[in-house]
């Protein structure tokens, strides 16, 4: 009979194994290919679809960086037909800017807590809710026991939590299985002439957090925030090099 | 209204005091046409009028103006017809409204007095046989005819109602059409005109008054649970479920709390009703001592059938159960207003672009078209009001927020600002986008908005305004 540390090791092995197999591996692209939002992320978040139950964190250092877009983006493709439940504690949200990213007014539950204490009960709530697909919240400080009891309300209603969160939380420890920071870069090598050009920007998508793999991976994307669409700016190894290639 | 017609009317009224256009130097009052709302207003008003007799309605038309009330055998109680409508003018008036008021043995002789012969100070009482005489001076407009039938009347120079009792009644239908002579008929009492009544609804209450006050919360979710099942069972045969539901309590000296439980769809299930209860209670500091507790269901509506399997599980599954009472938690304890639809509203003013309808006040469907299509904007409307080239910001600052802006560029758009803590230095805008709104409003806006991306690569919406000088922030593109 095997030895205990031999199973343990064998179904590690195992784990690995499917977790490989189910890893988009992203073609060569050349700089500046339009692909759907999707596929744009897919490198970086392997089966959007297998996330119901699960926390996804996306930090973004300032307000204006891009994750709102980018989260939404990435989400709607494999929830476009579920119910989304969206705390807005800010009460900044605005409808005419979340609706070129495809997502479905009709479909979101826009929740606007006046306390802020309310803020984390409303998402516990949706997020523990069968029916419910996405949950959507700007959330800042959080404990870690508050942090689980979100984990735990995702696993029992299956619903897929984003947490935008700020910058600073990335040494914070977390119960989200995927944990994204978003940097926006400034276009400094596109001409400066105002009105000509479309409002593009690029972002700087790294994957910080990801089960089974902890290798830090990186995407620029060019994202046109007027129709939703996302190009792949370029495939980088690391993060590293990403900023390194960017000069940001 | 015609220009020259609100004209005279404001120089009757002089007291209105509003926003006018700036060419002219009027004081007018602007409203929206609601006939909804107006309808809603006259059925209150009727409502109001139960008191002078059970039987009372509105007037058929499209657009009714008339409270109409069968006082048979009624007036007796108010010393006569005069007193009974004396009585009733001077109610309606003492809230403020401006009547005309008649009593007569028709309702199109009602009609017709109260339009074109009661003085706004005193009713008209019209006796049955002095009908002729009252009525035969009138316009052929106290019949309630069309435009079209009046038009052709005038071109004949038929203009009083004796003009027309004169002319042959068999000729009438084949020259005016069917109509003339029905009101004809209407207005005299040679043909049944019959009055559809509006019935007040009867309140569902159900309360309980202690000799011993309740000191625990216990108590108090016992006594309500029951009062619940008392409810819920008045309610089953009709096969309805509560939508609203009003808690009343009282204290000992006579101090009252209310409060209201909202559901998205109606439901007949007093746990969940209890449990809207219990948070509604968490948001307020209850009295300690309870002497009196008053449930009413303010709202009711038909239970929603859904059909079953061979086993009994609802073939929608149990999703759709839960997501309503998620929804139905979410609006009692964060408030209705709190739990919304976001739609969007075809203006060119950024804060004015969006509505937001609480979940509870709007039609919940099962089905995947939770709203009404009409109400919604398409992506192509959309793509029509928002082009591709003026995106909106996903968040938007309400109120914008001032900023100290160092030096514009050539074409207007800033070279820098500074918001939020940070300078901002700005590398590329987009813009001007103007956007002016019109004198009618209480606060017209005229405003340069500019899409900038700083130095660090993050967007910011800002605008230039006209009137009081300044620049503001007014979204992000996060």
């Amino acid at each position: 009979m095997a030895a205990r540390s031999e199973i343990v090791a064998e179904l590690a092995a195992r784990i690995r194994r499917i977790e490989r197999a189910g890893t988009y591996q992203a073609p060569n692209i050349e700089d500046d290919v339009e692909v759907p939002a999707a596929s744009a992320l897919t490198s970086l978040w392997p089966n959007m679809a297998s996330l119901r139950g699960r926390l996804v964190e996306w930090l973004a250092n300032a307000k204006g960086a891009g994750a709102t877009s980018l989260a939404v983006l990435a989400s709607q493709a494999a929830f476009a037909q579920d119910l989304w439940v969206v705390i807005d504690g800010r009460k900044t949200l605005h409808g005419p800017g979340l609706v070129p990213l495809s997502l479905d007014l009709n479909r979101v539950v826009l929740v606007r807590p006046e306390r802020p204490q309310d803020v984390l009960w409303a998402v516990e709530q949706s997020l523990r809710t069968r029916g419910v697909g996405v949950v959507v919240c700007e959330v800042d400080q959080l404990t870690p026991a508050a942090f689980r009891r979100l984990q735990l309300a995702a696993e029992t209603g299956g619903t897929l939590g984003v947490l935008l969160r700020p910058e600073r939380m990335r040494q914070q420890p977390t119960w989200a299985e995927f944990r994204f920071l978003v940097r926006p870069l400034a276009m400094r090598d596109i001409e400066k002439s105002s009105g000509a050009i479309k409002p593009r920007r690029r972002l700087l998508v790294e994957l910080l957090r990801a089960p089974g793999n902890f290798t830090a991976k990186a995407v620029i994307v060019e994202l046109d925030d007027a129709n939703g669409r996302l190009c792949m700016v370029t495939q980088l190894a690391s993060a590293a090099t990403a900023v390194r290639a960017t000069g940001a | 209204m015609p220009l020259a017609e609100a004209q005279a009317l404001v120089e009757t009224s002089p007291s209105t005091s509003h926003r006018s256009p700036p060419h002219l130097d009027l004081e007018v009052h602007f409203e929206l046409h609601d006939p909804v709302a107006d309808q809603a207003c006259l059925r209150g008003i009727a409502q109001a009028c139960e008191y002078f007799s059970p039987l009372y309605g509105l007037e058929e038309a499209d657009s009714p103006e008339c409270v109409l009330l069968d006082v048979t055998g009624c007036t007796h109680l108010f010393g006569g017809d005069y007193g009974l409508a004396t009585g009733l003018v001077t109610q309606l008036r003492a809230q403020g409204l401006h009547v005309r008021g008649s009593v007569a043995p028709t309702i199109g002789a009602a009609w017709a007095v109260a339009h074109f012969l009661a003085r706004s100070t005193e009713p008209t009482v019209v006796a049955a046989e002095r009908l002729p005489q009252a009525l035969n001076p009138l316009p052929a407009a106290a019949l309630r005819l069309s435009h079209k039938t009046l038009n052709r009347l005038g071109e004949l120079g038929l203009q009083t109602v004796g003009q027309l009792r004169a002319l042959p009644r068999s000729t009438l239908p084949s020259r005016f059409g069917p109509e003339l002579l029905k009101r004809l008929d209407q207005a005299f009492g040679d043909e049944t005109e019959l009055l559809v009544t509006q019935s007040t609804p009867i309140p569902l209450v159900a309360q309980w008054a202690g000799e011993w006050s309740l000191t625990t919360q216990e108590a108090v979710q016992l006594i309500v649970q029951e009062l619940l099942e008392e409810l819920l069972n008045r309610l089953k045969p009709k096969r309805s479920g509560v939508r609203q539901l009003l808690c009343g309590i009282r204290e000992p000296g006579g101090r009252t709390h209310e409060f209201c439980v909202d559901c998205v769809i109606p439901t007949d299930v007093a746990k969940h009703l209890l449990e809207m209860l219990a948070l509604q209670w968490e948001r307020r500091l209850l009295p300690e001592e309870i002497v009196f507790v008053r449930l009413e269901a303010t709202l009711t509506d038909r239970m929603q059938v859904r059909q079953r399997d061979l086993f009994g599980h609802a073939l929608d599954g149990d999703d759709q159960r839960e997501v309503v009472a998620l929804l139905d938690r979410l609006s009692n304890r964060l408030g209705t207003q709190a739990v919304v639809r976001t739609r969007l509203v075809p203006d060119a003013q950024p804060e004015l672009a969006v509505a937001y309808d609480a979940w509870t006040q709007t039609e919940y469907q099962s089905s995947s078209a939770k709203v009404r299509p009409a109400e919604t904007l398409t992506p192509s409307t959309i793509g029509l009001l928002f082009p591709t080239t003026l995106a909106r910001p996903t968040h938007l600052l309400t109120p914008p927020q001032e900023i100290e802006v160092s030096i514009a560029g050539p074409e207007g758009a800033p070279l820098s600002f500074y918001w939020d803590r940070y300078e901002h230095r700005v590398i590329r805008s987009w813009g001007p986008e103007r956007i002016e709104t019109g004198w009618w409003r209480d606060a017209p806006i005229a405003r340069d908005y500019f899409r900038v991306e700083t130095q660090t690569g993050h967007h910011f919406w800002l605008f230039h305004q006209f009137h009081a000088e300044g620049w503001f922030v007014h979204g992000t593109f996060d």
